[in-house]
């Protein structure tokens, strides 16, 4: 039969129909001096609904860039990027990303930068105090309800960060993309961050996808963990379950020797040896 | 904070009074400059007077010079007919100054209104920007006394033209900082805005113009202390009322004295101009 338009996946009803589904991607940039520079090689990656992915990589090996991709943000040279079937080309409401330094717009408190998201849903139905009131619940997820009326230059980085976190969740997108969300905090708040992001994730049941290069905090978080190679055309070169079960303990984990023989593997995979 | 980073918890220490008695030593040490400060510009202004009276009186140009004590009793003079308005060769310094500030501000306001919306384009239009780049890189380095004659020969009339001419002088300032504010902004806010799904209006409206803000106050407070300097000369030369006119008038009646008290009075004005829109900068968040 020819058919124009055929549901992926519809020979095999069995395999539940990933939320995400990345299928022979390539991302290059110009480079005035060297050239075309390939960043990503070919990768494909299914991501199942519920899934914490986390993808780690050596830096430069892309690992944000693929996120950028997923995001809408920038386009693929090659391959598709699916989100539920239909293909990524622009940004989307149902994508909330939680970026490496805070986004916080600096002339808006914390509540109006929550608010801020939800008032420019182009859909939306609810009146200016529901999403008032909803902006505060997220905040109180994040429990920062204290600093709802303070400006991200009064915050510190840690809770400039929480805001980011509670934006992304009011968005109630299919699928949250958090681009290194902790990587610019200092040691003691990042552990502390995520614990939370830990209780939050397990609570808020959603589809998580993690770009990091904290082995433990990928190991703390995911369901799956995705490992980089060094690029250029960077590949994955793992894809490995991780078997600790759901919800999840730090000192539970850390006695764990299954953990210890997890992590050893992937810091010698990250370091290529 | 959650309660997981309150392990470390400070010793208590006796020293409550210590703040107390370090911010008395520097409300002290505050005042202490300030009388210094005070005390140092009485000294210079002093010294300043002594030299021009030593440098102006016994000059033999015909009384041309202005002593200190000519222009103070000039000063009174016209503070004492400032609202004077009696026919059109005898008007008060209030509306010279009224007339010039006017115009200041009308050509100000103009050029605000255009540059900033087309700054806002420009900064984001790379091929609109390229295509108007050489325009503004040529037209920008122009005395905007240079459009004058041009101005008179297509308005036909002095007030027009003179706003015409503070049009010119604002413009240039207020449209490249926007352009260079727009190009500052954070691209990750406009990628925020575009995975927020905005609408264009929202994107420009809510996050571009208020995140190039502190760049566009700066712009507006160069244009100003441009135009005002700009004002006085386009005024020598369109006549009617106005600080430059005047200035230009007491020299054609050999009245130097006036001279100098339209220059301080327009160097107090210019200051005044400029600590009003300084004010701007602090009410704009910087990003």
């Amino acid at each position: 039969m020819s058919q124009t338009i055929t549901a992926p996946h519809a020979a095999e009803p069995t395999a539940p129909e990933p939320v995400v589904k990345i299928e022979g991607i390539t991302k290059g940039f110009p480079d005035r001096k060297k050239g075309f520079q390939p960043i990503v090689g070919l990768t494909d990656v299914d991501i199942q609904e519920g899934e914490f992915i986390t993808i780690i990589g050596p830096s430069g090996c892309g690992k944000s860039t693929i996120l950028k991709m997923i995001a809408g943000l920038e386009s693929a040279d090659e391959g598709s990027i699916r989100l539920a079937g239909k293909p990524i080309d622009a940004p989307s409401r149902e994508l909330g990303i939680v970026f490496q330094q805070h986004v916080l717009l600096p002339w808006m408190s914390a509540r109006q930068n929550v608010l801020f998201a939800l008032e420019t849903d182009p859909h939306n139905t609810r009146s200016k105090s529901q999403l008032e009131s909803l902006a505060d619940e997220y905040l109180e997820l994040v429990n920062l309800s204290h600093a709802a009326d303070r400006r991200p230059a009064q915050l510190s980085g840690g809770m400039q960060q929480r805001v980011g976190i509670a934006r992304a969740f009011a968005l109630e997108p299919k699928v949250m993309l958090l681009d290194e969300p902790l990587g610019a905090l200092d040691a003691l708040t990042r552990h502390e961050l995520q614990l939370q992001l830990l209780e939050l994730c397990e609570q808020q049941k959603r589809t998580f996808i993690m770009v990091t290069h904290d082995v433990d905090e990928a190991l703390l978080l995911s369901d799956r963990i995705l490992v980089m190679g060094t690029g250029p055309r960077a590949q994955i070169v793992h894809d490995i379950a991780v078997p600790f079960s759901r919800p999840r303990d730090v000192e539970n984990l850390e006695q764990d020797p299954k953990c210890h023989e997890l992590r050893g593997f992937l810091l010698n995979s990250l370091t290529g040896h | 904070m959650s309660s997981q980073t309150t392990q470390f918890t400070r010793q208590p220490t006796d020293t409550g009074s210590a703040p107390e008695a370090l911010q008395q030593r520097s409300r002290a040490q505050r005042s202490r400059n300030r009388v210094r400060t005070t005390a140092l510009f009485v000294i210079f202004f002093a010294v300043f007077i002594v030299v021009w009276h030593l440098a102006t009186v016994g000059f033999d140009d015909g009384g041309l010079a202005p002593t200190p004590g000519a222009t103070w009793d000039r000063l009174l003079e016209m503070l004492s007919d400032a609202f004077l308005l009696d026919g059109p060769n005898n008007v008060g310094i209030f509306y010279h100054l009224l007339a010039s500030i006017q115009r200041v501000l009308l050509g100000f306001g103009l050029a605000a209104l255009i540059a900033v919306p087309l700054g806002l384009l420009l900064g984001t239009s790379r091929v609109i920007n390229d295509g108007l780049d050489p325009f503004i890189q040529v037209l920008r380095p122009v005395s905007p006394l240079a459009w004058l004659p041009l101005g008179l020969a297509l308005l036909r009339d002095s007030q027009m033209t003179a706003i015409f001419v503070i049009f010119m002088a604002a413009i240039w300032p207020i449209l490249i900082s926007t352009i260079d504010g727009v190009r500052r902004v954070n691209p990750l806010f406009l990628d925020l805005a575009r995975s927020l799904e905005t609408d264009t209006k929202t994107r420009v409206l809510k996050v571009l113009l208020p995140a190039t803000l502190p760049a566009i106050v700066i712009g507006l407070r160069t244009a100003l202390s441009t135009a005002w300097l700009v004002i006085v000369a386009a005024e020598m030369i369109v006549g009617g009322r106005g600080m430059g006119h005047f200035v230009w008038n007491e020299w054609n009646a050999l009245n130097t004295p006036s001279i100098v008290v339209a220059i301080v009075i327009i160097g107090g004005v210019g200051f005044l101009l400029d600590r009003s829109i300084a004010q701007l900068q602090r009410l704009v968040p910087k990003s």
